[in-house]
């Protein structure tokens, strides 16, 4: 019994000295591949903050020739916001402009909120066909005195993606903004998202704004008016991870022309080019990533010279999870969605047919999004286990760990400090503490516990096993 | 191996408090100098509201004061000035606009359209453009060919403030060729050019460049050229260009009489391109007329669903006048024109919303389906 044990050990000594290194030299390989995308994204914001003083967008509010924008947002039991969310969409400054509303078969009052805040009269309407719709249209909603430019459509509950195609089926905008229901945009999203769609008409395809989280700011009449940190320790978290993979790490790939995420939350499409690839996909649970890849490989089999963008400046604000168990449901579906889409579209990895989206972005999601818990997993087991068959020492094992989230802390603050050099959204003196301790404590339990429940949102969808969107609770937001 | 971690470790915790101090230290430098800007400003802000907003005397004053600024504080308030003169029109933005002469400030900066450096021509183009000064248009229109896009684009924008015919020209030229300007934007300042523009808008219907006949064929409306409208004519029947077309439509229904526009719009909207189409039932809509109702109430009931709704929302933008033909349309099947006519009946009865003139100007750019 001891020989075998002692077997063990060795072996397991052999294979954990044999893991220790390539473990840290990944860790070491994805920071600095963080940090590279936070230096292309500071160079990026750089460029455009010397423009900004001589960019103005009165141009755009007066011209006739703005292209139109149709707002859509799938709605599913939004009852705790959607009035407030939809009267702030109304107010956008923008020169023509809808919104189109999908009741997504919600189950409490958001239908009923919506029809008594905008005086909804139903209309008889058709549906265009030409994207497919897994779910009937129950009716049609317009404000009786047509004031606003708003449209409401009732139908079975069939998922984000089926509802964001029915809106797209009743939009008429050039252009479309995707948005999520509990979504806050800035006041001059629109303008600044649909820049570069107006400046370089001849590539765009997609641009992405900025999601930041708005939990702790003040909220007043649909408007973030005073950006705070919040109290709690978690969503503080969230928001140098927001900093950090969404702003700085998104504009980052766009700078290399490879962005190939735009966010649900806030992104804008052309019309025409999401109808001809056939709208959203409702059979995947990351339809939006889905959605752009989809776009990246048609366009691309075809020839033609694009591009999908990422804006710095237009922000849209969402509340992120404030307890565990919201949270743990969020980035189970996160991954597993990124594992769909990645396992989609796995013939585009590596091929130079696909330019810099299948060479670059492709490998680096593979890598360092889809495989990274597994292996910040793997070195968290391996340091205990290192020590306790004495094949690492505790000097070494510290130092191993220091390095590791010392260097992950390193990227948050650089994060961090392109934030408030460009954009210095949290404005008090006393927020500044706060983040940056966010920036420490994201390592201490955060990474580790989210490294956990993003693999068990891939084992689930290599398991087979239906995708679930999951009750995502929301406290709301102060006002 | 211990070593050489201790010692990167020791490197990264450094570089984590520098950053850290790095951050408290923009912060506290950028808070300073907000602060002291906005002393130093703060009273010029006040000359500025004397200067657009007082009496005779009391303005004269003001542009003694701030012509006489020194040059820091000048410096530092340049950009509010020109940012206040951005919103003013008229009286006040002249006072402004002599200031700014007073100061030197615009014949410096038309200097500086010529300069290396981007954001200085940028720079240049932005206050020049604010400050309407036509004096620069040459000057500005040279920048049509610069290197960068931006500086492109940004020439573009002022041109539509400042120039004239020879400019109006230059930009209508630039729409053709491989580097085009933007469709969008440059027809956009083509609209404001209006001084002396009928001759050189009716000789660019005839360019050979589909995109500069679009142009053209837009601002014919824009301009109210009425002269232009047989020609529009011409091009919505024949133009091989299918933007051309669309915009032809568009425009005629806008200036055109029912003799000249009518038939060919009816021709537009009941057959061939869909966007055309399209764009014919936003001009019989703007054209608006007995003839013109009938034909969208029939395009109601077109195959394509999407004539259908759009037919059923431009009837909706005639409004009153088509009420009666909507209410005595047949209402009694449950074909997709009953079903449009119920929707463009109930938004007449609830008030219009009116949705506006068609979406026809191009975006540009690639469409998968363009290729296929």
């Amino acid at each position: 019994m001891s020989e075998w044990l002692d077997r063990f050990t060795q072996a397991a000594a052999w294979a954990l000295s044999g893991l220790a290194a390539p473990v840290l030299i990944y860790f070491v390989a994805i920071n600095t591949s963080y940090l590279v995308l936070v230096l292309l994204a500071a160079r990026s914001f750089a460029h455009q903050a010397r423009l900004r003083p001589t960019r103005r967008d009165d141009d755009t509010v007066a011209s006739d020739l703005t292209p139109s924008i149709s707002i859509l947002v799938a709605a599913h039991n939004e009852a705790a916001g959607i009035v407030s969310s939809v009267r702030a969409m109304l107010a956008l400054r923008y020169s023509d402009h809808e919104v189109i509303v999908v009741n997504d078969g919600s189950s409490d009052d958001t239908l009923a909120l919506l029809r008594d805040a905008f005086d909804l009269v139903e209309v008889a309407t058709v549906v265009p066909t030409d994207i497919v719709l897994t779910r009937p249209v129950r009716a049609t909603f317009l404000p009786r005195h047509g004031d606003d430019k708003l449209t409401v459509v009732d139908i079975q509950n069939g998922g984000r993606a089926n509802a964001l195609n029915t809106a797209l089926s009743h939009a008429r905008g050039t252009l479309i903004a995707m948005v999520d229901a509990d979504s806050i945009l800035d006041p001059d999203a629109l303008l600044a998202v649909s820049k570069p769609f107006i400046d370089n008409p001849d590539q765009l395809v997609a641009t992405g704004g900025v999601i930041r989280a708005a939990n702790g700011s003040r909220v007043v009449a649909g408007r973030v008016v005073d950006v705070r940190a919040p109290r709690g320790t978690l969503p503080r978290i969230q928001i140098v991870e927001y900093l950090r993979a969404f702003l700085l790490g998104r504009a980052g790939w766009s700078r290399l022309g490879a962005l190939i995420l735009i966010s649900g939350a806030f992104g804008l499409f052309r019309r025409d080019v999401v109808a001809d690839v056939g709208g959203l996909d409702p059979g995947t649970i990351g339809e939006d990533f889905e959605l752009v890849m989809r776009i990246h490989r048609r366009l691309r089999e075809d020839g033609q010279d694009y591009r999908v963008e990422f804006v710095g400046e237009p922000i849209s604000w969402t509340e992120v999870p404030s307890t565990l168990a919201v949270l743990r449901r969020q980035r189970r579906r996160w991954h597993r969605g990124l594992w769909e889409v990645l396992w989609k579209y796995r013939r585009m990895t590596l091929n130079p047919r696909y330019g810099r989206v299948g060479m670059l972005a492709l490998p680096y999601y593979w890598l360092f999004e889809l495989v990274a818990p597994v292996i910040e997993l793997l070195g968290v087991l391996i340091v205990p286990l290192g020590i306790a068959l004495g094949v690492v020492s505790i000097p070494y094992a510290a130092l191993f760990l220091a390095l590791s989230y010392g260097y992950a802390v390193l990227v948050s603050l650089a994060a961090f400090a392109v934030d408030e050099v460009y954009f210095r959204r949290y404005k008090r003196w006393s927020d500044l503490p706060r983040l940056l301790s966010a920036a420490v404590w994201e390592n201490c339990g955060y990474r580790q516990l989210t490294a956990v429940w993003r693999v068990e949102g891939w084992w689930s969808a290599v398991r087979g096993r239906r995708p679930e969107w999951g009750v995502m609770t929301r406290q709301g937001f102060s006002s | 191996m211990e070593d050489v971690l201790l010692v990167v470790t020791l490197g990264v915790a450094a570089a984590c408090l520098a950053l850290t101090a790095l951050i408290a230290i923009v912060r506290f430098v950028t808070a300073r100098l907000d602060a002291r800007r906005t002393r130093l400003v703060a009273p010029v802000r006040a000359q500025l509201l004397e200067l657009v907003a007082g009496d005779e005397d009391e303005a004269a004053t003001a542009l003694s004061y701030l012509s006489a600024l020194p040059t820091p504080v000048w410096e530092l308030s340049e950009r509010t000035v020109v940012e206040f003169m951005a919103r003013l029109k008229g009286a006040p933005h002249a006072q402004l606009v002599e200031l700014l002469r007073r100061r030197g400030v615009l014949a410096h900066h038309i200097a500086a359209l010529t300069d290396r450096r981007t954001l200085r021509r940028l720079r240049a183009l932005w206050v020049l453009g604010i400050a309407r000064h036509r004096p620069a248009a040459l000057g500005v229109s040279r920048l049509l060919e610069d290197p960068s896009p931006e500086v492109r684009l940004m020439a573009v924008r002022v041109l539509g403030r400042i120039g004239g015919p020879a400019q109006l020209k230059a930009l209508l030229e630039r729409l053709a060729g491989p580097d085009a300007l933007p469709w969008r934007v440059t027809v956009d300042a083509a609209c404001h050019v209006r001084r002396g523009s009928a001759p050189i808008v009716i000789a660019a219907l005839q360019h050979e460049t589909g995109a500069v006949r679009a142009a053209a064929a837009h601002l014919v409306a824009a301009h109210a050229i009425a002269k232009g409208a047989p020609r529009l004519a011409e091009l919505l029947d024949d133009d091989p260009d299918q933007l051309v077309r669309g915009q032809a439509a568009v425009a005629l229904g806008q200036i055109g009489s029912e003799t000249v526009a009518l038939p060919g719009l009816i021709r537009a909207s009941a057959s061939g391109d869909l966007d055309v189409r399209l764009a014919a039932l936003s001009g019989l809509a703007a054209l608006g007329g007995a003839r013109a109702t009938a034909t969208l109430l029939e395009r109601c009931a077109d195959p394509n669903l999407r004539i259908c709704r759009e037919a059923a929302r431009q009837l909706v933008r005639i409004g009153d006048p088509a009420r009666a033909a909507l209410e005595s349309a047949r209402r009694d099947e449950a074909s997709p024109a009953s079903v449009h006519l119920a929707w463009a009946r109930s938004e007449l009865r609830h008030g219009p919303r009116r949705p506006g003139v068609a979406d026809t100007a191009p975006l540009g750019g690639p469409t998968p389906s363009a290729a296929r």
